[in-house]
């Protein structure tokens, strides 16, 4: 059975189903094909957990990506 | 003639230039630039992916891998210790490295480091083993401060960032030079020219990080490679030892065994 809750995807609520894992929200977002964190509420996951990581109501996941700087 | 290597924490550099990755019109106008610039070190940054962002964030990782230099990655933006020290956390995992230019702002006006926050976040991430490389002002204290936290690299800056006025306190950083004759320091923003980096190279400092002055210059590769020279020399002269200001004029012909007749 799936249950609709929101998350903070990217600083932007956003409405899932849940179950929900690591694995699978980074499917639906933008692609992210290299070096990239996945990190949940604060913490990053290490990518040997990304299949058993679940997400939950009012989580809040974050794509961290590398840009330029001074 | 190249001046002496220098030593960053741990690791030993030729080039005394550190670089910034921003603002360039064009992948290829960076890599020229940086490539033409010697450098060894380029700064970087971090950021959550927005929804307006192109691609996946790849392009430019797979160009800072092709350039072959140290990274040291930036906390910009943030405006507290936590966010400082959450960044860095984010940073040492995503580029694999405990090299940080840890930047907390304390004013939106003109980017002024906060002091305060800065010594809270270096306290917290020193303890747990990064290298901290803190943009700061040109303050004394705050400096003296910071290297008793254990930094062994201080980064004060020129002016703001970004405004290209060079070495506003000239004053200020001789002074930081000569009471920290042991720490290694760089000057950190507002470099405009490659004047101003001569001159802070002439005061005695090991480096400048700069990146506005090479991005928008109207030949970034050019001007990249006016900088590496302008750095080395500058070094150079500082290990020569500057002359002496005098008030009074002083011959550099010798007066003795003069022709006759131009001694009257």
């Amino acid at each position: 059975m799936s249950d609709k809750v929101q998350i903070i995807f990217n600083g932007v609520p956003t409405s899932v189903l849940l179950p929900l894992t690591v694995a699978e929200i980074l499917q639906q977002g933008q692609p992210l094909a290299g070096k990239f964190l996945a990190v949940l509420n604060g913490d990053v996951v290490p990518k040997s957990l990304y299949e058993s990581t679940a997400l939950n109501q009012g989580d809040e996941f974050e794509t961290i990506v590398a840009i330029s700087g001074g | 003639m190249k001046a002496s290597n220098w030593q960053v924490y741990d690791t030993e550099l030729e080039s005394r230039l550190f670089i910034g990755t921003a603002l360039y019109s064009s992948p290829q106008v960076m890599m020229d630039a940086i490539r033409a610039s010697q450098a060894q070190v380029i700064t970087v940054s971090l950021r959550r992916q927005t929804s307006t962002q192109s691609g996946s964030g790849d392009e430019f990782w797979n160009l800072i891998q092709e350039l072959g230099c140290h990274l040291l990655p930036n906390t910009a933006g943030c405006y507290s210790a936590k966010e400082a020290i959450k960044t860095a956390r984010l940073a040492r995992e995503l580029f694999d490295t405990d090299w940080i230019k840890l930047e907390v702002l304390g004013d939106s006006y003109n980017l002024q480091p906060d002091p305060f926050a800065l010594l809270e976040a270096t306290k917290v991430l020193m303890a747990e083993g990064f290298k901290v490389f803190p943009y700061c002002t040109d303050d004394l204290v705050l400096c003296q401060k910071l290297a008793d936290l254990g930094c062994e690299v201080l980064m004060p800056w020129g002016s703001p960032i970004g405004t290209g006025q060079g070495l506003i306190n000239p004053y200020a950083l001789e002074v930081v030079r000569k009471r920290l004759p042991e720490m290694t320091l760089l000057v950190d923003a507002g470099i405009g020219k490659p004047s101003d980096a001569i001159q802070a190279m002439e005061l005695g400092y090991d480096g400048v990080l700069l990146n506005t002055a090479v991005a928008e210059a109207l030949e970034p590769e050019k001007m990249a490679t006016a900088f590496s020279q302008a750095i080395n020399a500058g070094r150079l002269a500082f290990e020569a030892g500057v002359m002496p200001k005098r008030d009074i004029a002083k011959p550099s012909t010798p007066i003795l065994e003069q022709p006759i007749w131009q001694q009257s």
